[in-house]
């Protein structure tokens, strides 16, 4: 579903990222993960069209994506809750949804997945909620607005970074049931994290980056006890060699 | 790699004639002023800025009095250049202005500037050098009493307020309302305070408002309210005007000649009815001794001149006169003598030596008023007292 | 003092209030969706009041029609400005206050562009309506005046339902508010930006249309429209088309109450003074907090 072919990108004279490959497959739940400055975000920003490409390919669908600008990318069935959320913070939950549902609804006009109905059954602080400013809103019910909003573009893949950081472990586990629920639904998913813990629970597999690089894939049972495993944190402490 | 070069023989020969040659072509004619080198006389003017309302339309009577002078042969055969300048109405500009022109491009003569505060400036580098100096502006502040060579073809600010109540007077008014501008409005409204009671006349409501205001009906409804029985306004746009007529006052406008233009008459809109101005030319009913030039100008320009345009016509044939008087070659201080004498000018009659360095008498003044957007000639005249 | 006289100041103070507030709304629209302080505001006014009086005047087109150019010249100068200038800095990332450097340069090239294809004359419009006077509490009003009134009322609640209930207000609100995250979820940034400038450049030219009956236009009124409407922008918050209007009304009719209740000779005095404290007051601008996600 998703390809990235020797993803190469940098800022300026900056490399960040070094000939990426990966891939996700449909209904796929794949992790990556690494330390900060692994270059996770970076790949994100290149996926999304938010940041430059040097080199390589984006193939969703058999689709070439790479040039396309970052606000044509949804009609492909792509959406990203970015990092920090990136939520219109004076504007109210309703009208930062509504944006995102008009394009959705252009994208797939029939048989919509998410509906307004469906969002609200999801996250129920939606429909109390409405007419708040998302700025008086907490972390945690800012990261739902976030997700509901990325659902509304009636995507196939979520991609999603760092949805985990800085919130509570109640929080945390609301949105993998969130999670949970779509994927079973036979959503694909990319979920960016730092915390090994949070993404072993929803992934079958996982990328482990480091300085730019994918330094190891880990599937199944691997990856499911890769909390213990010794690479792991050689890679996030930066030890990443060939040898891996 | 190839052994380099000496040059000997030829070539230094070369150079050297090649270097007396261009030297020998930049050397200018011999010194004196032949037949053939123009009579040179800076005009220094505000044709950008807040003064270009009064600088553009001097331009154009100066530049009339240049053809129609060289038409005529020049003075005593040569033919005169005017090198023109813009100080872009402030003082800063006139100053760099006035050098370039008396240091580098020579003139003999410095005509400018059409405000009072470039006059003061430009006066500051020719009083020294007692190079005659033509004021466009009105006498302005004690200093310019001292420079001596320094002339103005324009009336004082002392002699309009004088006019203006003359007038004010002589239909009865007792209680006047004045709305001025914050620039000369301010210095003719000074001096109106100060003769006003020789005249039995009293300012019931006072107003001032910026240069460049774009609305002055606050001002004006206070005026209103105070009920005079004549308005003056001093002023270089319409906008007191309309401000005035647009509160339904029907109060006779007495106004300062800096608004009798064509310009500013048509910013007024309706409100150009019923505004007297003592002034000194109207185009459409000149005076005899104007007939002349009203019609050279209409020839070449195609509409009437006013008092700007004369005065421009008028700063040029003053410093000719002088020089045919002195002679073309004469040094400074002879012309600045010869200059300092009566001119009668096509805008009005001068006295140079009088004390307010223009003479111009209050008899002088032509009266005119606006009906319906045209100036038209009051028989009024003020007298001498 | 009567009531008269109160009464013609303050109908003076609105509507040269509402001539501040006109140019501060356009003002505040372009900052609301780009981010750019755009001194050059006024030249807005001047071009769309121009391009009427040439069409009106010049060529005897219907008034109505000569007034939807003017809107459209606004509009188009707008894009223009966006896409041959604005767009190219935004991507190679330029300082902020380049923004303003080039606003100004472009102030200044329109004024003098002015100054030379149409000359130094200034230009009044007819009213709009007629020309009855009516009176009202011994207070002189032009009935364009109250048409003046009527429609910046109208501008005003027109822009603020735009930007809260329309869908592309709402995305050109979101493409300043977080560029990335906007682009996001499927907004054309640039566009939307493209967009602004094409609405805060109708806006400017709708003031000049609205303002020239009253004041004359000419090539240098420009500068000192876009002053008076930053003053009221920044009174409002400038990120606040309604706070902009609110901000004009209360600067002119400031300004009326000092010549009227003091001196003519101290009016800029009383009135800077009193907008230094309105501003140490409240910083966020008259509407505070609450104001700057309003209009």
């Amino acid at each position: 579903m998703l390809a990235i072919k020797e993803l190469t990108a940098g800022y300026g004279q900056l490399r960040v990222l070094h000939g990426v490959s990966m891939h996700v497959g449909k209904g796929e739940a794949v992790a990556i993960v690494g330390a900060n400055g692994a270059g996770k975000t970076t790949l994100v920003n290149a996926v999304c069209g938010l940041g430059p490409v040097t080199q390589g390919r984006v193939i969703k669908d058999d689709v070439d994506l790479t040039s396309d600008a970052a606000h044509r990318r949804g009609r492909h069935g792509i959406a990203v809750v970015l990092e920090n959320r990136r939520l219109f913070g004076e504007m109210t939950v309703q009208e930062n949804l509504r944006l995102a549902e008009e394009h959705g609804r252009a994208y797939r006009s029939a048989n919509l997945q998410f509906t307004w109905q469906r969002i609200c059954e999801l996250f129920p602080l939606i429909a109390e909620r409405r007419r708040t400013r998302i700025e008086l809103l907490s972390g945690g019910q800012q990261q739902m607005v976030a997700i509901a909003r990325a659902l509304l573009l009636q995507p196939d893949l979520l991609i999603l970074d760092e949805p985990s950081t800085g919130l509570a472990p109640k929080i945390v586990k609301e949105i993998l049931h969130v999670l949970r629920g779509l994927r079973s639904e036979g959503m694909g998913i990319l979920l960016i994290e730092q915390n090994v813990g949070v993404a072993v629970e929803i992934t079958d597999r996982a990328y482990v980056m480091a300085l730019g690089r994918i330094v190891h894939e880990a599937a199944g049972t691997e990856w499911q006890t890769f909390l213990n495993d010794e690479r792991l944190a050689a890679a996030y402490l930066g030890k990443a060699s060939a040898g891996i | 790699m190839t052994a380099k070069k000496t040059y000997h023989g030829r070539a230094p020969a070369a150079f050297a004639l090649i270097v007396a040659g261009v030297a020998f072509l930049s050397t200018p004619a011999a010194a004196q002023r032949s037949g053939a080198e123009p009579f040179k006389i800076g005009v220094i003017l505000a044709l950008t800025g807040a003064g270009a309302g009064l600088g553009i339309p001097e331009r154009s009577g100066a530049l009339l009095a240049e053809k129609i002078i060289n038409s005529k042969g020049g003075v005593n055969g040569t033919p005169i250049q005017l090198v023109i300048e813009d100080d872009g109405s402030n003082p800063d500009g006139a100053i760099s202005k006035a050098n370039s022109l008396i240091h580098r491009e020579k003139v003999s003569a410095l005509i400018g500037s059409s405000q009072t505060a470039s006059t003061v400036a430009i006066g500051g580098l020719t009083d020294p050098l007692k190079m005659p100096q033509v004021a466009l502006s009105g006498l302005g502040p004690a200093i310019e009493r001292d420079r001596k060579c320094v002339l103005h073809v324009a009336p004082s600010q002392a002699l309009n307020a004088k006019a203006i109540l003359e007038y004010a007077s002589s239909i009865g008014a007792k209680k006047l309302g004045a709305l001025y501008d914050s620039g000369y409005g301010t210095v003719v409204y000074n001096e109106l305070r100060k003769l006003s009671d020789a005249y039995g006349i009293a300012f019931v409501a006072t107003e001032k408002f910026e240069i460049s205001a774009t609305d002055t009906t606050t001002q004006a409804a206070k005026i209103r309210a105070a009920q005079p029985d004549a308005i003056v306004v001093v002023g270089v746009t319409g906008v007191p005007i309309r401000s005035l007529r647009q509160l339904q006052m029907k109060q006779t406008i007495i106004a300062a000649n800096g608004l009798a233009s064509y310009e500013t008459v048509k910013s007024m809109g309706d409100a150009a009815d019923n505004v007297v101005f003592p002034e000194f030319l109207v185009g459409e009913d000149p005076l005899p001794h104007q007939a002349e030039f009203v019609k050279l100008f209409h020839k070449e320009y195609g509409r009437f001149p006013k008092i700007l345009e004369a005065v421009g016509w008028d700063a040029v044939h003053v410093i000719l006169a002088a020089f045919k008087k002195a002679d073309v070659g004469a040094n400074n201080e002879k012309v600045c003598e010869a200059i300092r004498s009566t001119f009668k000018g096509d805008m009005t009659d001068y006295d140079f030596s009088a004390d307010d360095l223009n003479g111009i008498k209050l008899s002088n003044i032509v009266y005119s008023k606006l009906v319906a957007g045209q100036f038209t000639r009051l028989p009024f005249q003020a007298k001498e007292k | 003092m009567n009531v008269g006289l109160l009464a013609q100041s303050l109908l003076a103070g609105i509507t040269n209030g509402l001539t501040y507030a006109l140019i501060g709304i356009g003002l505040a629209a372009i900052f609301k969706g780009s981010r750019v302080p755009n001194a050059m505001q006024g030249e807005f006014s001047v071009v769309g009041a121009i391009v009427v009086v040439l069409l009106l005047t010049g060529h005897g087109w219907p008034y109505w029609l000569a007034i939807l150019c003017g809107g459209l010249s606004g509009a188009i100068l707008g894009a223009f400005i966006e896409v041959a200038f604005i767009r190219y800095m935004i991507r190679n990332a330029a300082p902020e206050d380049s923004y303003l450097l080039l606003t100004i340069g472009i102030g200044l090239s329109i004024s003098a562009a002015v100054l030379y294809f149409f000359g130094r004359e200034s230009h009044l419009l007819p009213g709009f309506g007629s020309d009855n006077l009516y009176i009202i509490l011994d207070a002189v009003v032009r009935e364009h005046v109250i048409w003046l009134i009527a429609i910046s009322i109208l501008l005003t609640i027109g822009l603020r339902q735009f930007y809260r209930t329309t869908s592309v207000g709402l995305k050109m609100m979101a493409a300043s508010i977080d560029p990335v995250g906007a682009a996001s979820i499927g907004i054309d940034v640039t566009l939307m930006r493209t967009f602004t400038f094409m609405l805060g450049g109708a806006l400017g030219a709708a003031a000049g249309i609205l303002i020239t009956p009253i004041i004359p236009v000419d090539y240098m009124i420009g500068l000192q429209l876009t002053l008076k409407g930053f003053a009221a922008a920044i009174l409002g918050g400038l990120t606040n088309p309604l706070g902009a209007a609110i901000g004009g009304l209360v600067l002119g009719i400031i300004e009326a109450m000092a010549i009227v209740g003091v001196s003519s000779s101290y009016k800029d005095v009383i009135t800077f003074s009193l907008l230094i404290l309105i501003m140490i007051a409240m910083p966020q601008g008259l509407l505070g907090r609450a104001g700057r996600t309003g209009g």
